[in-house]
């Protein structure tokens, strides 16, 4: 298990992480998310020992790193840019950091050759950097690392180098290894998709602090504030046009009831564009009308975009590519009023 | 007409070195007539004793002078690259490769006579070194932002310490440019005359080759210095092409 209690770390008196704590569970996807600039490259690099906190301490395993050198840590880091040493081929890239382990050569080949058939590298072990592909240079960097047998592995932006079609392959590359390996992962990423579609449960990160932390699936149902809701998913927002206790006032006036016990007078509400149905269904149903302003295609699952009295902000709604729909038509939507956010 | 304009341009460089060589098979040693196609000249200098003596100082100071510049310049170069140096020390380092031969060669005289140094060939080594560092520390830079610099913290992090990501990832990947830089350090030190002439005391014991070139033409060109001139050029020549070959080829191991 790796905890982080209370880390600070200052650069020219900007917080870049600021009294973070965190646990991580042996054996877990980890991903930290969040966009640039909010630490979490910064946060990576401390904890793989890079930048040393100016206040707070880490432990692997009950132990104290904090003051550990990262040549001593049992952590690796996968670059970003992988790092591959461009003079060495596969071969040697990977077997560098058992040498320093001081392990015998006939170790060294029997586990480097191990590892080049489970990241699928045979054939290419004399090549240099230079004459892999991106893909094969991010196996041959995550090779280098795993064949360390490191208690955590992180990785920055693992996956933002590549194309899109490499990018999908990569996911369930990754997720593969992790599980095989057995190792905890802690990915950082500013991709809400790759983070959701990797970890196993992820942290949302803004000006060097945790906004929320949970599985995927909690913090795409339950975004506990407006950015998170905003940065994770699609999330259309109304503000309200009058203060009441016990309903919302949309623009127009028109209202939901709001739930009791919950935020007092929310200033926004928030819903999820599949949330807003094209025919009535459930319960509690709230109605509005809007003009169709764009179709966006996207393939199976299109989004329109609407213009309605409620809002002054355009509004998203999911539609079924086999819904026929013509544009600057009047429609009629619905939602469930549980299904609207408060916030 | 592009072609015609590089003719041009590589005449007006070459035509008076190729003169010269030409001149250095003159029989009649004059730089006027032309008596005829001769090695004799080439005979005589390698007979001449002060030539051969100051031809082995020259390579004395130019070898030590490029060893140290060599390994000072390196270590600069790193020292700047990596832990990232500002304006000032960039404009510092920077200097003694821009200043005018003779201001350095004062500024070096009044220090050594300040510290009441004893002159010789270790001074204008010393003297050599201060601009050769400053050539080898900019040609080895240049070799520094040909890689990513994160493969040194990948080092750190697969478990290498600082000597070692020395030894196997740093050192490797610039080794290219230190050889350049060396031999471009060589060439500068073999043909300085300057700084070398300020600095070398009195006494013909410290004469460097540029500086018996320059006592021998007092009494006017002669052909024996067109043929060591042509030796001279012949040999920069050498060294160029193998710079320009270390640098621009892959890494060397």
């Amino acid at each position: 298990m790796i905890q982080l209690k209370n880390i600070s770390k200052q650069f020219d008196k900007n917080y870049a992480v600021k009294d973070l704590s965190l646990e991580i569970n042996d054996g877990e996807f980890f991903a930290l998310l969040g966009p640039s600039g909010c630490g979490k490259t910064t946060l990576l690099r401390v904890i793989s020992g890079f930048e040393v906190a100016d206040q707070g301490q880490i432990f692997i395993d009950q132990e104290n790193i904090t003051n550990l050198k990262p040549f001593t840590r049992p952590t690796n880091l996968m670059f970003q840019s992988y790092a591959l040493f461009p003079h060495y081929t596969v071969r040697k890239n990977i077997a560098y950091g058992l040498e320093r382990e001081r392990q015998s050569k006939e170790d060294i080949d029997k586990k480097v050759s191990e590892i080049i058939l489970k990241t699928n590298l045979n054939g290419f072990e004399d090549r240099y950097p230079e004459q892999l592909s991106g893909g094969q240079k991010q196996r041959v960097a995550l090779a280098r690392c795993l064949i360390k047998k490191p208690k955590v592995l992180l990785l920055d932006e693992p996956l933002t180098a590549l194309d899109k079609n490499l990018k999908e392959k990569m996911k369930v590359e990754l997720k593969n290894l992790q599980k095989q390996f057995n190792i905890t992962f802690i990915i950082v990423t500013h991709d809400q998709d790759e983070a959701l579609a990797l970890a196993d449960r992820v942290a949302i990160m803004k000006s060097g602090e945790l906004i929320q932390v949970g599985t995927p699936k909690e913090i795409y149902a339950e975004p506990n504030n407006h950015f998170v809701a905003e940065f994770i998913g699609k999330m259309n927002f109304f503000r309200k046009s009058k203060i009441d206790n016990d309903n919302f006032y949309f623009l127009d006036s028109s209202f939901i009831t709001l739930p009791k016990n919950k935020v007092n007078n929310p200033e926004y509400v928030g819903i999820r564009p599949e949330d807003i149905l094209l025919q009535p269904n459930g319960q509690n149903i709230f109605e509005f009308k809007g003009k169709i302003l764009d179709i966006i295609y996207h393939g199976q699952e299109n989004e329109l975009i609407i213009i309605s009295n409620i809002s002054k902000e355009p509004i998203i709604v999911k539609c079924h590519k086999d819904q026929k729909l013509d544009l600057n038509s009047e429609i009629s939507l619905y939602c469930e009023n549980k299904s609207f956010r408060l916030y | 007409m592009k072609k015609i304009y590089l003719i041009i341009i590589f005449g007006f460089l070459y035509i008076p070195i190729l003169t010269l060589i030409a001149l250095s098979f003159n029989r009649s040693g004059l730089p006027t007539s032309w008596g005829g196609f001769s090695t004799e000249w080439y005979v005589q200098l390698f007979q001449n004793e002060k030539i051969f003596k100051a031809l082995f100082n020259t390579v004395i100071v130019a070898t030590i002078s490029t060893l140290i510049a060599g390994i000072l310049g390196t270590l600069l170069a790193m020292g700047m690259e990596i832990k990232k140096s500002n304006k000032f020390v960039e404009a510092t380092a920077f200097i003694p490769m821009i200043i005018p031969d003779i201001v350095l060669a004062i500024a070096l005289l009044s220090f050594f006579t300040l510290l009441q140094l004893t002159l010789g060939l270790h001074s204008i080594i010393m003297s050599h070194v201060v601009f050769n560092t400053a050539f080898v520390c900019a040609v080895v830079r240049t070799r520094f932002k040909y890689f990513d610099h994160n493969i040194i913290e990948a080092s750190y992090d697969l478990g290498g310490k600082y000597t070692i990501t020395f030894i196997k990832i740093i050192f490797p990947i610039i080794l290219p440019g230190v050889i350049a830089g060396c031999l471009l350090s060589f060439t500068l030190s073999f043909d300085e005359f300057i700084i070398a002439f300020f600095t070398a005391g009195a006494g013909s014991s410290s004469t460097t080759l540029p500086m018996l070139i320059y006592s021998m033409i007092r009494f006017g060109v002669t052909p024996e210095i067109n043929a060591l001139s042509t030796f001279i050029i012949l040999f920069s020549f050498i060294i160029v092409l193998i710079s320009q070959r270390s640098v621009k080829g892959k890494l060397l191991i």
